[in-house]
């Protein structure tokens, strides 16, 4: 069953877990009109060529709605590797792949941010051992400073500027920085401010 | 004894470098390299820039060619950057397609361009729906060690601010394009971003503008852009050794710092190009 | 490149604005230099911080950087007794006077030269299965590329310390359409004139490792032609020589006076 949760100024966040049979770990994530579909494959067994001999190989891959994936999805892909990787305790497990697909199933703004939440969830799903649990924020500000939390795909494309954050459970830190736009640096401290409540 | 000691513990000797706030290479924590910029050195293209900091190096060529607008912006051009990271850089690169490295760095370059609007991209245009402009902004890796970004960035400025484009008329009669090059007039460059990164040690130790060896030993990489006004453009963490916010206001305040010694370089390359 | 997911999108086609100028009057014949006498060059081995051998080589306008790795394992075919050499040769994208061309275009004809005649230099039985690589540059075209890279490549060989019996010397020449001049180093406008040769020599040996012409050539002009490319050769070897020499004498150390 998905668990629906309603914030004041958020859209309605829903997550799922455990819906495919197949992955070790699956989750879905959905922010308003966004929506993601993660699966974790791992730890499993991998290639001589691509293990490392003191932790994990994680691996990270996005699919797009259509088409085949752009290097704005790369770009993606990247991000979210990293976040994880500094979240899993990969040293339990050296030797072997940890595989995370993210399939985009619609894309209505936010969408590196529900990335990383469905991937989280996913990765939880799956048992991984880790050392804090990460969220995605992003944030858009407009002309006049006004922020906005979780925006749509319009808000998105109004603002002047958009950023997006990972931040992690244990001491609100921050993992993650992704932006468009620009800004200054107070506005920088006043989302992740916001970000963090 | 010391190489013996790098090689079977290198971040132990880099820790031990660190106590003492200095790098193996003799700089101080917020050091840069050694900046070098030189514009113009390739006739080929139409503006060009090879940047050095330290051993990294980087040359931008950019071609500019005719095209039509696209068919939602008929009034604008286009800027296609690309990063090549080749064999020839480093042998961890493999020839073929662009890998995710260079990948991540071209998308990392258009973001650059389309936050900070270095240049309009309606300049670019010639005749609205019918001719634009398409800077191909290409990007060579020649010599990889660490901070890719930051060179590149410099590179893609400096080339820009060095290109001269033809002047260009639509004839009446026939409705072509007729090139003057003879007069050839520079771009109206707005902003010129400049990109400052940063590798975190062990959760502690911030330094600036890291070697390839620093790159591969660090917990986490920071990349901040800031344009001339103190704005930040595109700031990129991914992942890596989690930072509290009043860090990050750290990293910012270097950032900016660091605009203002790039921005006065090349601002003096450039004037001593034009005074030749 | 349209299509292509792994670059930033730009437009599906795009012409050079050269198409469209106005012709300049191309000066006829050579002028400045004579038809024997090659361009300036400045050569330097050894500047890559990373790679085990590398030079440069700007002649005239022709830069071409070059980059050897190596050798290193090569799981090829067990029986393989002799090391194997692996030549890259590419043109940036803005290194030619015309349209840009997407995505550091390769030519194999070049590349294949290019393995040729170094392949000849080297002592590859002393490398069994192990693999040799270079990686050449073109980053600007200003003719005669082909025989500088063959030198640059040949040169950074050298200075990764690879076994050869000698430096590979190129030398580029052109033959104009109407008039029967035989030009040594051509630019790019007179290369596109008429028929090209290009010719790769070991200058000790005096043996020539490469050869390549395109156009009508008649037996007695390719007998000249083929003695001005190895004088040129041999005219450039000193350089080559003496840029290694200095490249070694910054790798070891000057030798410290005794103190004390």
């Amino acid at each position: 069953m998905m668990e629906v949760a309603e914030e004041p100024g958020l859209r309605e966040i829903g997550c799922e877990h455990s819906l495919l049979s197949r992955p070790d770990g699956s989750a879905t994530f959905v922010q308003g009109d966004t929506s993601v579909l993660a699966g974790v494959y791992g730890p499993a067994e991998i290639k001589v060529s691509r293990e490392m001999h003191d932790k994990a190989t994680i691996e990270v891959m996005v699919r797009p709605k259509v088409g085949l994936p752009a290097i704005q999805d790369k770009n993606h892909e990247q991000l979210i590797r990293e976040t994880c990787e500094s979240v899993i305790l990969g040293t339990l497990h050296p030797r072997t792949s940890i595989t995370i697909v993210l399939q985009v199933i619609n894309d209505g703004g936010s969408i590196l941010s529900c990335f990383l939440n469905a991937a989280c969830m996913a990765m939880m799903d799956a048992g991984l051992p880790m050392n804090a649990m990460f969220c995605g924020v992003t944030c858009a500000l407009d002309d006049d400073g006004q922020l906005i939390i979780d925006p749509n795909t319009k808000d998105q494309k109004e603002s002047r500027t958009v950023l997006t954050f990972a931040i992690e459970s244990s001491e609100k830190k921050v993992l993650t920085i992704s932006s468009r736009g620009a800004y200054s640096p107070a506005e920088v401290s006043i989302s992740l401010y916001q970000s963090c409540l | 004894m010391a190489a013996g000691f790098k090689t079977v513990e290198p971040l132990e000797y880099y820790r031990k470098f660190l106590k003492q706030n200095c790098r193996p290479d003799g700089r101080e924590l917020s050091e840069f390299r050694t900046t070098t910029i030189n514009v113009g050195s390739i006739t080929t293209a139409d503006g060009s820039a090879l940047v050095k900091l330290g051993n990294c190096t980087v040359m931008c060529g950019i071609k500019a060619e005719f095209t039509n607008p696209p068919i939602d912006a008929p009034n604008k051009g286009y800027i296609v950057p690309n990063v090549d990271l080749t064999p020839l850089c480093s042998s961890r690169f493999r020839p073929g397609p662009p890998g995710e490295e260079a990948q991540v760095a071209s998308q990392f370059i258009a973001d650059v361009i389309d936050n900070s609007q270095i240049i309009q991209k309606e300049d670019l245009c010639i005749a609205k729906g019918k001719l634009a402009w398409v800077l191909h902004c290409d990007l060579i890796c020649l010599d990889y060690d660490g901070n890719l970004l930051d060179a590149c960035v410099i590179a893609l400025v400096a080339a820009l601010r060095n290109v001269r484009l033809p002047s260009v008329q639509i004839s009446e009669d026939t409705g072509l394009a007729q090139v003057q090059l003879s007069s050839k007039s520079p771009l109206n460059i707005l902003k010129s971003p400049v990109s400052t990164s940063f590798a975190v040690f062990d959760d502690t130790y911030i330094i600036v503008d890291p070697t390839d060896e620093e790159e591969t030993l660090a917990t986490g990489l920071l990349s901040i852009v800031t344009d001339e006004d103190g704005k930040l453009c595109t700031m990129r963490k991914p992942g890596g050794s989690a930072l509290s916010p009043e860090r990050l206001q750290d990293c910012i305040s270097r950032a900016v710092s660091r605009h203002k010694e790039v921005q006065t370089l090349l601002d003096e390359v450039l004037l001593s190009v034009k005074t030749q | 490149m349209p299509g292509d997911s792994r670059r930033v999108r730009g437009p599906e086609e795009s012409q050079s604005p050269l198409l469209y100028a106005v012709p300049a009057q191309l000066p006829v014949g050579r002028t400045g230099r004579g038809a024997g006498e090659p361009r300036a060059v400045f050569v330097r081995a050894g500047l890559l911080s990373h790679a085990a051998g590398s030079a440069y080589i700007e002649a005239g306008g022709t830069k071409v950087l070059c980059a050897v790795s190596g050798p290193r394992e090569w799981g090829g075919a067990g029986g393989e007794r002799r090391g194997r050499l692996l030549c890259d040769l590419r043109w940036a994208p803005f290194s030619r006077a015309g349209a840009w061309s997407s995505s550091a275009a390769s030519s194999r004809q070049a590349g294949l030269l290019l393995q040729e005649s170094l392949e000849a230099s080297l002592r590859l039985e002393r490398y069994p299965r192990a693999e040799l690589a270079v990686w050449a540059l073109v980053l600007e075209d200003r003719g005669s590329a082909l025989p500088a890279a063959v030198s640059c490549a040949s040169l950074a060989l050298a200075d990764a310390g690879v076994e050869m019996y000698d430096l590979v010397v190129g030398a580029g020449l052109s033959r104009g359409a109407e008039g029967e001049e035989l030009r040594l180093d051509p630019d790019d406008s007179e290369e596109e004139a008429g028929a090209t040769m290009y010719l790769s020599l070991l200058p000790a040996l005096n043996q020539v490792s490469g050869l390549l012409c395109s156009g009508e050539w008649e037996g007695d002009t390719s007998v000249a032609a083929v003695r001005m490319c190895m004088e040129g050769c041999q005219r450039l070897y000193p350089v080559l020589q003496q840029s290694l020499v200095k490249a070694t004498k910054r790798k070891i150390p000057a030798p410290q006076p005794q103190s004390g």
